[in-house]
């Protein structure tokens, strides 16, 4: 069975339904924060060819693969510094293994619920026992995207991650 | 690490291909809230800001199994009923009601058995796995099960079987199991049909299932015939004390089928005393002692001779048996 088949033609048809509370206006501020959740969709085009493509989505089903993307600007008129954004991987979804992206960002993994970040290479978990090995994608509890350069005025970017729904 | 977005983009898409099987997980209308958070300076003073949160809300998956517990059934011609026990599994997401049919006109098979009039499909409500009469009867609409995630129920198919039927024919009885809330092609949507009003989607089994059971007609037939002869001390047959019986038991297999792991047993009679290391099977000595042999004595709690005869068909012949006692 092809499951992802599922949630593309759920898609189809809900992709004009968005959740209104969900777009409630973010907390003021310089750096403003746009946060916006999508699915793949597999659509066939005129000659054939399949060509995938991103709708976004508000309802979902265990198993479902969603794109998180979270776009900056700075809307102040002054350079944003050391701007870090950080995301919980929400309560009920696992991370997707090498899927955090980010332009000019350097990705951390935090495995301990925000406390501490880490490249993903050096973050560590314990074992039941006491030991230590190193943290898999489904231990990540958050991902920080740490911007390599100064925001200037009216400028944005994204960074984004994929989570599978548990 | 400094990464291009173009080529990450297009690794995500490749990601986004793989189908992802999960029977069960997130329940049905939990919802599922993300917020970002930012933190930077300006002109030296740290700041942060929070996004708008997102909520994800995990619609109803409609999915059913419906599994076949009991073995291949051997059921002799014209007899019943005879019921085979399967589990239907809510392997959806919600909680969710399963409407249940029968269908005996199932291909491949060399018979249809009846079904049981007025009910053939019951819940097996004293969990014996058998049909039996505390069992409560399946009305649809009715008393349709009404399952939890992962819960399930065991159903009885009840059914007669025809006469006059051919040894080893085979007769199948389906059971399925239909979500109530609707069915179809996986992905088919039902707009505010799950449960709490959320969307109901169609999961991978399409929200229905089917399985057969087996009926196997076995018409073996053993026909057992004893017979005892009697020799007094003094050379008489008169039943004495200190006499010896001789029990002789002759058992014939007739038909085309097999009766597997056949076991005879026979009490002692009261007011005898078996003699030991006395029996045989076809002319050949057995030990009393439950060993490697086919025959065993045992002494508790009731006196009894036990032969096992393994598989017997018509080919085996008569099996014949015999012990003796000595009259008390």
């Amino acid at each position: 069975m092809n499951c992802q088949a599922i949630s593309i033609a759920k898609v189809v048809l809900l992709s004009g339904l968005l959740l209104l509370a969900g777009n409630a206006l973010a907390q003021q501020g310089t750096i403003r924060l746009e946060h916006q959740a999508e699915q793949w969709e597999t659509v066939t085009d005129d000659n054939g060819a399949e060509q995938v493509q991103l709708v976004k989505v508000t309802n979902v089903v265990p198993g479902d693969k969603v794109l998180f993307t979270v776009t900056y600007t700075n809307t102040g008129d002054q350079p944003a510094e050391n701007v870090a954004i950080t995301n919980p991987v929400p309560e009920h979804m696992v991370y997707v293994d090498d899927s955090a992206a980010g332009d000019n960002t350097s990705i951390l993994f935090s495995a301990d619920g925000g406390e501490n970040f880490a490249d993903a290479s050096d973050l560590r978990v314990s074992n039941d026992d006491g030991s230590q090995r190193p943290a898999n994608a489904s231990d990540y509890t958050h991902v920080r995207w740490v911007v390599q350069s100064d925001v200037a005025p009216g400028t944005s970017g994204a960074v984004q991650f994929a989570a599978v729904v548990e | 690490m400094n990464r291009k977005w173009t080529s990450l983009f297009i690794a995500l898409i490749g990601l986004g291909t793989a189908p992802l099987c999960v029977a069960e997980g997130t329940v049905a209308g939990t919802d599922i809230d993300n917020t970002a958070a930012v933190s930077y300076e300006v002109g030296g003073t740290p700041q942060t800001t929070t996004s708008n949160t997102l909520t994800l809300t995990v619609a109803e998956v409609l999915d059913v199994d419906v599994t076949l517990l009991s073995d291949p059934r051997s059921v002799p011609s014209g007899t019943g009923p005879h019921a085979l026990l399967f589990v239907v599994t809510n392997t959806g997401n919600g909680t969710e009601g399963f409407t249940l049919q029968i269908n005996n006109a199932v291909g491949g098979d060399d018979f249809d058995p009846d079904a049981a009039t007025p009910s053939a499909i019951y819940f097996d409500t004293d969990g014996s796995g058998d049909f039996s009469a505390g069992d409560v009867a399946y009305v649809p609409g009715t008393n349709d099960p009404v399952l939890a995630p992962d819960a399930a129920v065991d159903i009885l198919l009840v059914n007669d079987i025809p006469v006059d039927l051919a040894d080893g024919a085979i007769g199948l009885s389906e059971l399925g199991a239909t979500a109530s809330t609707g069915s179809g092609d996986p992905g088919d949507l039902f707009p505010g049909d799950g449960d709490g009003g959320i969307d109901a989607v169609v999961g991978t089994s399409g929200a229905n299932d089917a399985t057969a059971g087996q009926y196997v007609i076995s018409d073996i037939e053993l026909a057992v015939v004893k017979s005892a002869t009697v020799l007094d001390p003094f050379g008489g047959s008169s039943p004495m004390p200190g006499a010896t019986i001789t029990y002789r038991i002759v058992i014939t297999p007739t038909g085309s089928e097999t009766a597997v792991n056949t076991a005879f047993t026979d009490a002692i009679p009261a007011n005898t005393t078996y003699s030991p290391e006395s029996i045989s099977l076809n002319g050949s000595a057995l030990t009393d002692d439950a060993d490697t042999d086919a025959g065993a004595y045992t002494a508790t709690p009731t006196p009894e001779v036990a032969v096992d005869l393994g598989d017997l068909t018509e080919a085996s012949g008569a099996q014949t048996i015999e012990f003796n006692v000595t009259i008390d």
